[in-house]
């Protein structure tokens, strides 16, 4: 199966919806990067830590009706952890509550590029949020039989047609991925580069998903505890300094 | 020359082979793996390695790890516990409650980075424990003028921990009115 995900005919790029297969226990939608054509995915083979195609997703919308977010990008304390999964509920309209956020682990997320930019990272995951809803109420019209323009969405359940199902059961049974366009190409290392490392920006989200007017807004503009701060007041959370390998004696920061 | 120190540490004794002068941050987060106390200046004049020994506030970055034995050290880590213990809880409801300063700190959103969090709290939390209702200078001046230095937030938090020292006192307050 593949489908347009945009309905409008502005945007040349859209995203890529296929089934890659039926599964018997849970389902999920997967989420992930479509890289250009001529991308070099040089960076794929050399299995570094920067490697932007390893990870599997950026967003899984789960049969449990759980939301997994991948950001390479870390909460230093601006309050990311927050707001990010606040323009993600946003966009998908679900609470923040079920998106939970994995941040900065370089290895299981795509290459966010440095820790900085609410406007440029806040812009990145809200298009793969919307994306992914244009996504969600495609499988809703054809699962419930009514027209997405007839469809409404409250707290992941979708209705129409005197009907409803929610996020989880939408993608049940099934393993779904999504692709989204991008741009920018993988961090690597390079020695002659500015702190060793080229293309830092990480990649940019491109097209343009239907958005959510503002005037629409639930969840942005309210308040959103930090969810970041209950482990930094009680000890776990961990900085680069508390970090152990297997094995490891001593190390230091280069 | 390494020999067996024995330590008291968030209610439990540990055994450790530290030589007597290591830094008691060193032992804290490297043997015991108690990662709450932070290094951040290593010259006692930052207050991020703040830690309580016999409820008495000192940097362990500077204090010598001998220095501790015989005497009761409580972390970040082992905050819940002091006020479970005051509570009269069981260890099964300590290890699910947080300590008042640990809640106020939740409820004012005081961490933006949170590196330097667990000194203040350990501060707060001595200041709470000899004055329960500090006025803010009292506050302003438990965290800037107690020996040996001030406790330095470069996110710039000290407003938040000043709203959530008063929310911590009155909490303590509300709680020990309940059970008397």
């Amino acid at each position: 199966m593949s489908a347009k995900t945009t309905e409008s005919n502005d945007s040349p790029i859209t995203s890529t919806l296929t089934r890659r297969g039926f599964v018997k226990i849970g389902g999920a939608l997967f989420v992930s990067l479509a890289f250009p054509a001529g991308f070099s995915v040089k960076a794929a083979e050399s299995q570094t830590s920067l490697d932007p195609t390893l990870p599997a997703s950026w967003l899984e919308v789960r049969s449990d009706n759980t939301i997994l977010v991948r950001t390479g990008r870390t909460e230093t304390g601006t309050g990311m952890s927050g707001y990010y999964a606040q323009a993600i509920a946003e966009e998908l309209n679900v609470r923040p509550e079920a998106i939970s956020l994995l941040m900065g682990d370089t290895d299981k997320t795509p290459d966010g590029g440095y820790s900085a930019g609410f406007l440029t990272g806040m812009s990145n995951v809200r298009k793969v949020a919307a994306y992914t809803y244009q996504t969600l109420l495609g499988l809703a019209a054809t699962q419930l039989g009514v027209p997405v323009s007839g469809l409404t969405v409250t707290e992941g359940i979708v209705s129409g047609g005197g009907k409803s199902i929610s996020y989880g059961q939408l993608v049940q049974g099934q393993h779904l991925d999504l692709k989204i366009p991008v741009t920018g190409q993988p961090a690597k290392a390079d020695p002659v580069a500015w702190v060793g490392i080229t293309s830092l920006d990480g990649f940019t989200v491109t097209g343009d998903p239907p958005l959510k007017p503002v005037s629409q807004y639930k969840v942005i503009g309210t308040s959103y505890p930090v969810p970041s701060i209950p482990d930094k007041v009680t000890g776990k959370t961990q900085w680069s300094c508390d970090v152990t390998l297997l094995g490891m004696l001593h190390a230091r920061m280069v | 020359m390494a020999n067996e120190l024995t330590l008291s540490v968030n209610g439990s004794k540990h055994v450790v082979a530290s030589a007597p002068d290591t830094p008691l941050l060193f032992v804290l987060r490297n043997e015991l793996r108690l990662t709450g106390p932070r290094l951040g200046c290593g010259m006692a004049q930052c207050g991020a390695c703040a830690v309580l020994l016999d409820g008495e506030e000192v940097r362990a970055c500077i204090t010598p790890v001998s220095y501790a034995v015989g005497k009761r050290v409580t972390t970040i880590e082992g905050l819940p516990y002091v006020w479970a213990e005051e509570k009269g809880l069981s260890a099964d409801d300590a290890a699910k409650t947080l300590h008042p300063v640990q809640q106020a700190w939740i409820d004012e959103q005081v961490p933006q980075c949170g590196y330097c969090q667990s000194g203040m709290m350990i501060a707060a939390a001595e200041l709470l424990a000899k004055n329960p209702n500090p006025t803010v200078a009292q506050i302003k001046d438990a965290f800037t003028n107690k020996p040996p230095s001030p406790h330095l937030c470069r996110c710039g938090t000290y407003t938040a921990i000043i709203d959530a020292v008063q929310r911590a006192a009155k909490a303590m307050k509300a709680s020990r009115e309940r059970m008397s």
